[in-house]
């Protein structure tokens, strides 16, 4: 199991606040690697330094070391590029008002003009793997909005597959979800986790316990900046916690 | 109680404001309207109307328009060859022809007054009417011709001594109204100074060679008896009368007529096409310039002082009134381009003035845009153009077109921008340099120049009905906009 992101000394601000302190992490290749903690302890901000969506946001300071295959993301990749290989997921389905087939598209369709023959074979591809396919095959040009709020994410997930990401970051992506939806997702992390890696934010304790190989537990200091506390096998993280504050967290002494 | 009564009396009071409000605005509806359909404008005229010469032959017309009657006077100047058009009379700018049939020469150089041969000089057609006429035609014959409309001559005139007429003090008559008429006619006005003239009572004499020598005496004899008196030299004055012109003001011809003599006769349609020119390039120039900039300051420029005071800048150009965008325009695209009046220098005159608003609905249109659809573009490695052309700009696509339509209402109703960038020719536009009258302009120059104001009055209502279907147009996408 080697390391997709090695993270070293990774310090950000935002503005003035310190937002993120000394995190040193290594996501490992083809497994879900789970982000738990309390609410506004930099999680997500985390998230998205992975895939430099906080470049997007006005005052936003980064320090230390990030790679991703051994290279530096912000040395040798445009931000373009990088998001290319590591997709997002978000916590609200968010698909483009468009038809089912054009959202899966749209990303093909930027990285140049795939023909018609190809453009299905994408999108039959990326909705059977978001097992989705058999929902919706019948109305690929339906309006993306008229699907309820599960198939909606699963359409998401699919949209992020058709451009052939390496790594797939999900910021809490059940949460607005009923629970059959959220099975329905959490089945689909691991049979995803064959092909990809998989990163995901969440708050639901259960979940991490029950998806993820990988456990990293993130606290905030007394001055409100997220730390990372420690981070091990899930099994270990949730059966023998080496930090006492882990064990806390996880046992719901606070949170 | 009390409280209970003060809210009754609120409530009371509110809605009788309300609906003070709502009337006025029926009323000035109505009102432009009514005048824009029917003819209403009072004219002076030398014969007096309902009362019709008996003649020996039919006057038949082609003219399309509504004519009915004709003045002796006019009909003596069309049978001497000296009218060309209609124009003057039914105000469409036809060509004028008499057809005359042989045996009816006599009896019509007769009832008019003057030789046989000054018709034939006048270039009267006179022989076997051709079956098919042009339009315009004004035939004599023996009997009414099918098809074609009998018209009737009103020859009866108000002819009184000169001294009536003449300067009293300040005042004199120079003409009256049809109250003052029926006073007179009547006897309630016994003397003239009780509609402006001279202190001299008013008697009516029936024997016209009497006129002349009582100072305040009047009498209603034809237009032949009239002419033939002062002829002998008898010292007469004909008295004018206010008459109502009434039919349709706003018909079919009128949308596509061209204008003649500056909107006193004939149509608006060159002017409509105009009006349309112009808002197109307006919009050409105003649409990509406004959204560009709307999608900068939304999507590029960082929040500081310089996006404040643009946006602040925005709103404060939006305030300022039209005319000084036309003396900006004046002295900038008049002058220092040299573009004199044109369309191009009213063009942009309009665009500018309305690029604020343009900016400003792009703007709230744009920030619709649910920032999550952005985020999930870029997550799939999009540029933000790519990002804004393929999501932001079609998901408020709405927005930016009801604005985009709000602003041609704008420029589509303005005058004071124009008055001194566009000019007034009524000729169809033929170039970025062309002088071009739009719609607005030529009811602002038709009411000031003093043309006609009925005329006015059926181009208010051609505009007042393009602004609102256009904003029937915006009002329409905005609904829609919500259901999606």
């Amino acid at each position: 199991m080697n390391a997709v992101f090695e993270i070293r000394g990774l310090n950000l601000w935002y503005g003035q606040a310190h937002a993120l302190k000394d995190v040193d992490l290594s996501i490992p290749r083809n497994s879900i690697t789970a982000f738990i903690g309390p609410s506004g302890c930099g999680k997500s901000t985390f998230l998205r330094v992975l895939d430099r969506m906080n470049d997007l946001v006005d005052g936003v300071r980064i320090t230390g070391k990030v790679n991703f295959d051994g290279k530096d993301i912000y040395q040798h990749y445009e931000a373009m590029e990088l998001r290319r290989k590591v997709g997002m997921v978000f916590q609200k389905p968010n698909p483009f008002p468009m038809s089912i087939l054009d959202n899966i598209a749209y990303g093909p369709r930027l990285y140049g003009s795939p023909n018609k023959h190809d453009l299905m074979e994408i999108v039959e591809r990326t909705l059977r793997q978001a097992s989705l396919w058999d929902e919706v095959k019948d109305r690929l040009h339906k309006n993306a909005l008229s699907l309820s709020g599960g198939q909606q994410q699963r359409l998401c997930i699919a949209r992020t597959l058709a451009v052939n990401p390496e790594v797939i970051l999900m910021d809490e992506p059940t949460s607005a979800l009923d629970p059959i939806s959220t099975t329905h997702i959490e089945n689909l992390m691991i049979e995803l986790k064959k092909k990809y890696t998989i990163v995901v934010v969440t708050h639901n304790m259960q979940q991490a316990s029950r998806v993820s190989d990988v456990t990293c537990f993130f606290l905030i200091d007394e001055q409100r900046c997220g730390f990372l506390v420690e981070s091990g096998n899930t099994e270990d993280m949730f059966f023998k916690p080496r930090d006492k504050r882990t064990e806390d967290y996880i046992s719901g002494k606070f949170g | 109680m009390n409280r209970i009564r003060v809210n009754a009396t609120a409530l009371f009071l509110i809605r009788f404001l309300s609906f003070i409000a709502i009337a006025l605005l029926c009323l000035i509806l109505g009102y432009i309207t009514y005048r824009g359909l029917y003819k209403s404008e009072k004219i002076e005229s030398e014969t007096l109307g309902g009362l019709f010469m008996e003649q020996d032959y039919f006057i038949n017309t082609s003219s399309h328009e509504g004519l009915r009657t004709l003045s002796y006077f006019t009909l003596q100047k069309m049978a001497l060859g000296k009218v060309s058009s209609w124009r003057s009379i039914t105000s469409v700018d036809e060509p004028f022809s008499l057809y005359i049939e042989p045996a009816m020469v006599e009896p019509f150089a007769r009832s008019m007054g003057i030789e046989k041969e000054l018709i034939l000089a006048g270039g009267a057609r006179i022989g076997k009417i051709p079956k098919v006429l042009v339009p315009g035609a004004l035939v004599i014959s023996a009997n009414p011709i099918s098809g074609m409309k009998t018209v009737q001559v009103e020859d009866q005139v108000l002819v009184t001594n000169p001294k009536v007429m003449e300067l009293y003090g300040n005042n004199r008559v120079t003409s009256l109204s049809k109250s003052q008429l029926e006073g007179v006619l009547s006897g309630d006005v016994s003397s003239w100074d009780q509609v402006g003239g001279p202190n001299l009572p008013t008697t009516r004499n029936k024997n016209i060679g009497q006129l002349s020598l009582n100072e305040g005496s009047y009498g209603i004899f034809s237009a032949k008896e009239y002419l033939d008196a002062k002829k002998k030299g008898s010292a007469l004055s004909l008295l004018p009368t206010e008459k109502e012109e009434r039919g349709a003001n706003l018909t079919g011809s009128y949308l596509v007529a061209k204008t003649v003599e500056s909107g006193k006769y004939g149509g608006i349609g060159t002017i409509i096409l105009n009006t349309l020119v112009m808002v197109l390039l307006t919009l050409l120039v105003a649409g990509p310039l406004g959204i560009s900039a709307a999608v900068y300051l939304e999507e590029y420029a960082r929040k500081g002082k310089i996006k404040d005071s643009i946006s602040s800048a925005i709103d404060i150009l939006s305030g300022i009134p039209s005319i000084i965008f036309g003396l900006f325009g004046l002295l900038v695209f008049v002058q220092l381009c040299g573009w004199s009046f044109s369309l191009i220098s009213g063009t942009l005159t309009v665009s500018l003035m309305i690029l604020p608003t343009v900016i400003r609905t792009s703007q709230e249109a744009i920030k619709t845009v649910n920032p999550t659809l952005k985020e999930a573009s870029l997550a799939l490695g999009a540029t933000k153009l790519e990002t804004i052309w393929h999501i932001v700009l079609p998901s408020s696509k709405r927005g930016i077109v009801t604005g985009l339509i709000l602003a041609i209402g704008r420029s589509i109703g303005e005058t004071a921008a124009l008055i001194y960038t566009i000019g007034s020719s009524t000729d169809l536009v033929h170039g970025l340099t062309s002088s071009c009258r739009v719609l607005s302009m030529h009811i602002y120059l038709t009411i000031t120049e003093g043309q006609s104001s009925d005329k006015a009055f059926a181009s208010a209502l051609v505009l007042v009905v393009m602004v609102l279907l256009i904003n029937t147009l915006a009002k329409i996408l905005m609904k829609g906009g919500r259901k999606s």
